[in-house]
């Protein structure tokens, strides 16, 4: 199997196995937390396979938009395994645990066990993606599954409070490792983090990405001051705490900074932003966690300190001594190794004491050695690693951080920062010291009265966290044995690794800053300094901002989302009006008069007059209907502007606007004739009087909007088309007209009306999704206007007085009207078909011909009534618009297909043609192109839209 | 002619704009009609009104190739604007019917009215 099949079915493993034990028995818990666990395990044994040949790992995966840099492409170099080893390994540990830890509550396991399947699917994404954007995705995922964790307790308030917390403050870090990672692929393009190194990219974009990253990490590994959420993520169950929290997607962000560290590590601001960022976490965090008042309290912000220095040691990598044979960035994998195998323990044994003896507070430690002496010794274990007791793995871990720091006390510049980390280093690991002689005097107290030893329940509650507890006292006394396994995963390998005993030999500053701050910790925790439990200043940080934020966006939607439409109507013109006056006001050249080059010049003086009197007809129209009161006399008035509007694409050469809007402005009278008739007339909203702030602010956009086509008409040709016609894409349009799309097959002979071949070729797919919306707007108005309802009366036309002429709505229709009509209706029809067939090489095409069919059709319904019409056209209006759209359709997918007939596959809605010779001499011919059928759909879809409409209202009113 | 039309133009949005602003749904779909002329002459005008015959190549037009084809309009802003218009056209019938229903459910033309999506708060 190739590696990167291994690698995706590794990291989806326990995804799957999480949604299988959906499908098992509910009562079957233990069968379900099985094959729950087999899917980290599966995960883990799968990717030691591929430790062998971590050295020569290469990029592997799938391209989905290449180009894009989206992509899934995968790594198996040491650090993504060591990653992907540690978050399966817990994994696989935690699943079993977590099984005793609901004392094998089928309910609670059964939801549990899909989120951290789930949840290990998208860390092992994070650890394993080489793919920058891929990485990205697995980020986010990480962030839900843990606010679907953190929120365990869907009743809690304050549990739905801190996942929210959690969500919105690494969602915010996903965001900026989202924009940091496009501005390194769209500056240095580069999508993957092996090219990284090679990517030349200007100074800022670096600059830029590398704040970003680290605000991504600083919001996934809780550095200050964005940690909060991290102890309010202890709401979450246990065995949560433990994985997540502390073991591995904290991590994440540590891990992204020792991704990109080896080749971002020479940018400026590197050191200048981690070292300080993760001395002060790492300080500040060790404090407030001597003053936790909860065990899980305590833990939470020893694990902040302990991500405070992986911060500052990945910070220290981009500071570089002056011996070239130090490095400041030493052993830091096993730095991250070394916290898990104490913090997760301390974890599971806290859940362990909350489960069975109740312990939630410090205060309610006392005694615990006596009454749960394998979780109490165990738990003493694993606090003295965390205080880097000597004999622990632990131990030689800080050293060698103090070692690192120190050296970078030698760097050329920026020297000041290795102190910094020393100093901090040096609270940090007094701090924990002393937590470990106050819990330390606490649970080897005296018992209270009363208590009694309590059995842990089950063998899982304690023996992994003794697992991994074994690691830290191997480590720190005989290393040999854990030395193989170690330094075939990390990056910057010593030689071998160094037992306590080994570093006692080597005295100096490193280890007096060690053993200096064991000291001053353990005086620490003897004195009364900082024992009073409180909470801390961060705590309510996030609540603040969140109700800030929540005041300004009531603010904003009072002010703005008042459910005014005329109000939005009004904000959204005036917001483009004042932007079109300010760039008006920025270049001189709109506020001078322009040199207008006149009517006369350019067009013959009918024209012009012809012009002025349309242009005249559709100011005076537009400004009359305003005042128009009675409904009739608006639509009249209505009409007469578009009339006009006619005219004047007449005028301006548009012969095709021109007849397409004088057919809509036919049916559209007619439409508003028949739904004026349905509305109100002269209610109190209509009649209001004249409103002069309106009629001031519609009059400023008129003149805004005029005066800026003013000045851009008169902008000359020369300007417009600087380089000579040919550039012009109109003028390409020309040229290619009777080409048509199949550009490269070399037809010709297609259209002579380039509007027409325009629509119905080039911009072919416009055209379909035009006659789509006519035809859902036709299937919304039917809708809208419901089921018909016939009076029976009218049904049956039986109410008839003799000799008088009766229209179907039983009102008097013209006679004159009705036989004129006779005659026209269908010489209409015949036009259409003219219009429809020419359409390509003179004005007219589909759109018109079905216009022109749908007016004669319309009229046809009026003078004759719905029974003719039925009888006319025997189909269901809403049929026609689907027939017309699938005959389009088809038209289009035919080119699709053409290689099934020997020819060669072309793009949808590619168009041919040939000339049909009419006679021997070929001098007549007519042109029978494909394009013809795709007009036919849109001839149908009209017709059928239109008519459709008309005769549903019509029957409305009937 | 340009001219001639950044008035037309003008004129048609202000008198829109005016009737769109009112408190009468009726006026809202007159002023939505006169918005949609207005824009589509805007168009037209921004496309530069070439001196020109219609954009209708005959066959006579072979020689044209390579030439400058000044001689024509541009065939773009029409081309634009037919599909503007059909589309125009579809939600103007729309939202007529809409505003038919509207104060048919509501009771009321009176947009002032209609802050609400609740039927009750409205009528």
């Amino acid at each position: 199997m190739s590696d990167r099949v291994v690698m995706l079915l590794a990291i989806f493993a326990p995804m799957l196995a999480g949604f299988v034990t959906l499908l098992l028995p509910a009562r079957a818990a233990l069968l379900r937390t099985a094959v729950g666990a087999s899917g980290p395990l599966f995960a883990f044994v799968s990717l030691l396979g591929l430790l062998g040949d971590a050295e020569h790992s290469g990029s592997v995966g799938w391209g989905y938009i290449p180009d894009l840099g989206i992509e899934f492409f995968f790594r198996s170099d040491r650090l993504a395994l060591f990653f992907a080893l540690l978050v399966s390994g817990i994994g696989s540990l935690i699943v079993p645990y977590a099984h005793a830890y609901f004392r094998g509550d089928a309910a609670k396991i059964g939801r549990l066990l899909p989120m951290l399947g789930l949840f290990a699917t998208a860390m092992l994404g994070v650890a394993l993606s080489d793919s920058m954007l891929g990485l990205f995705v697995f980020w986010e995922l990480t962030t839900i599954s843990s606010f679907l964790l953190i929120g365990w307790e869907r009743t809690n308030p304050g549990a739905v409070r801190s996942a929210l917390q959690a969500a919105s403050i690494t969602g915010l870090g996903g965001l900026a490792l989202l924009v940091g990672v496009t501005i390194f692929g769209v500056t240095g393009g580069v999508w993957r983090f092996s090219e990284l190194g090679d990517a030349s990219m200007p100074g800022w974009a670096m600059t830029a990405g590398v704040a970003l990253i680290g605000v991504a990490a600083a919001t996934k590994s809780a550095q200050f001051p964005l940690h909060g959420w991290l102890p309010g993520a202890m709401a979450a169950p246990t065995p949560v705490s433990a994985y997540l929290h502390s073991a591995t997607m904290v991590k994440a962000g540590v891990f992204l900074l020792a991704r990109v560290v080896v080749d971002l590590e020479g940018v400026e601001l590197w050191p200048l932003l981690f070292v300080p960022l993760g001395a002060l976490t790492m300080a500040y965090a060790a404090v407030q966690a001597l003053r936790g008042a909860t065990v899980k309290r305590v833990l939470a912000f020893s694990t902040v300190s302990q991500l405070g220095l992986f911060v500052c040691l990945y910070g220290l990598g981009g500071l570089h001594p002056s011996d070239p044979s130090h490095h400041t960035l030493e052993w830091p994998i096993g730095q991250i190794l070394n916290h898990a195998a104490y913090k997760a323990p301390l974890f599971m044994l806290a859940g362990t004491m909350a489960i069975h003896a109740g312990v939630a507070n410090i205060a309610q430690l006392r005694g615990l050695a006596r009454r749960m002496p394998v979780v109490g010794w165990l738990f003493i274990v694993g606090l003295y690693a965390m205080a880097a007791g000597p004999g622990t793995f632990s131990f030689a871990a800080k050293e060698f951080f103090v070692v690192g720091a120190y050296q970078a006390t030698e760097a050329s510049h920026h020297a000041w920062l290795g102190w910094l980390a020393i100093v901090a280093v040096a609270i940090a690991a007094a701090c924990n010291a002393a937590l470990l002689v106050r819990i330390g005097r606490l649970v080897f107290g005296s018992v209270e009265e009363g208590s009694v030893e309590v059995k842990p329940g089950s063998g899982w509650m304690w023996w992994p966290a003794a697992l991994l507890l074994l690691l830290q006292v191997v480590g720190g006394i005989a290393p040999g044995a854990l030395e193989g396994a170690l330094l075939s995963v990390e990056t910057n390998p010593l030689e071998h690794l160094y037992s306590t005993f080994d570093l006692f030999g080597k005295p100096g500053l490193p280890l007096f800053v060690s053993l200096g701050a064991l000291a001053a910790g353990v005086v620490l925790g003897l004195s009364p300094l900082l024992r009073k439990p409180g909470g801390e200043p961060c705590d309510h940080l996030f609540g603040s901002l969140h109700r800030l934020l929540e005041l300004v966006a009531f603010a904003v939607v009072s002010t703005f989302q008042t459910g005014s439409i005329r109000r939005y109507l009004f904000l959204s013109i005036a917001t483009l009006g004042a932007g079109l006056l300010i760039v008006m006001t920025r270049d001189e050249r709109w506020l001078t008069v322009p040199e207008f080059t006149g009517l006369i010049d350019s067009h013959e003086p009918a024209i012009v007059i012809f012009a002025i009197l349309a242009a005249i007809f559709v100011c005076v129209s537009a400004l009359a209907l305003p005042p128009c009161r009675l409904r009739i006399v608006r639509v009249l008035v209505l009409g007469a502007v578009g009339f006009g509007v006619t005219m004047l694409y007449l005028i301006n050469r548009a012969p095709d606007l021109a007849l397409t809007q004088i057919m809509f402005e036919i049916i559209s009278v007619i439409m508003f004739l028949l739904v004026m008739r349905m509305l109100p007339e002269r209610t109190r909203a209509d009649q209001d009087r004249v409103d002069l702030p309106r009629a001031a602010f519609a009059g400023v956009i008129g003149v805004l909007v005029g005066w800026a086509v003013f000045h851009a008409g008169a902008v000359p040709d020369t300007e417009v088309r600087p380089t000579g016609s040919a550039e012009r894409l109109g003028a390409w349009f020309l040229d290619h007209a009777h080409e048509g799309s199949a550009l490269t097959g070399g037809r010709n002979g297609q259209g002579d009306n380039v509007v027409n071949v325009i629509l119905v070729d080039f911009r072919g797919y416009d055209t379909m999704g035009e006659i789509a919306v006519l035809g859902i707007a036709m299937l919304a108005v039917l809708a809208m206007l419901g089921p018909r309802r016939l009076r029976p009366a009218l049904r049956s036309e039986q109410v008839r007085v003799p000799g008088v002429q009766y229209g179907p709505q039983r009102t008097l229709v013209s006679s004159m009207l009705r036989v004129g009509m006779r005659v026209i209706v269908p010489l209409a029809l015949i036009f259409a078909g003219y219009v429809f067939f020419k359409g390509h090489q003179s004005p007219g095409g589909g759109f018109i011909a079905g216009l022109v069919a749908s007016v004669a059709l319309i009229v046809y319904r009026m003078t004759e009534g719905r029974v003719a019409l039925r009888s006319l056209i025997p189909l269901n209006p809403a049929l026609l618009v689907a027939a017309g759209l699938a005959i389009a359709l088809v038209t289009g997918a035919v080119p699709l297909v053409l290689d099934l007939i020997g020819g060669e596959a072309l793009p949808f809605l590619t168009s041919g043609d040939d000339k049909l010779y009419l006679n021997r001499d070929h001098s007549e011919y007519f042109h029978l192109t494909s394009v013809m059928f795709f007009d036919l759909g849109v001839f149908i879809v009209v017709v059928g839209a239109s008519v459709g409409m008309i005769n549903r209202l019509e029957e409305e009113l009937e | 002619m340009e001219a001639l039309l950044a008035v037309a133009i003008g004129i048609l949005y202000a008198a829109s704009l005016y009737l769109m602003l009112r408190r009468s749904v009726v006026k809202l779909i007159l002023g939505l009609s006169l918005f949609g002329h207005a824009s589509n002459l805007l168009i037209l005008t921004s496309g530069k009104l070439l001196k020109g015959r219609p954009p209708l190549i005959g066959d006579d037009a072979h020689a044209l190739f390579g030439e400058p084809a000044v001689d024509y309009a541009d065939p773009i802003p029409p081309a634009l604007i037919l599909t503007a218009i059909v589309i125009g056209f579809a939600i103007l019938a729309f939202s007529a019917v809409l505003v038919k229903r509207t104060v048919q459910e509501v009771g009321t033309d009176d947009m002032d009215q209609m802050n609400n999506t609740d039927l009750e708060a409205a009528s």
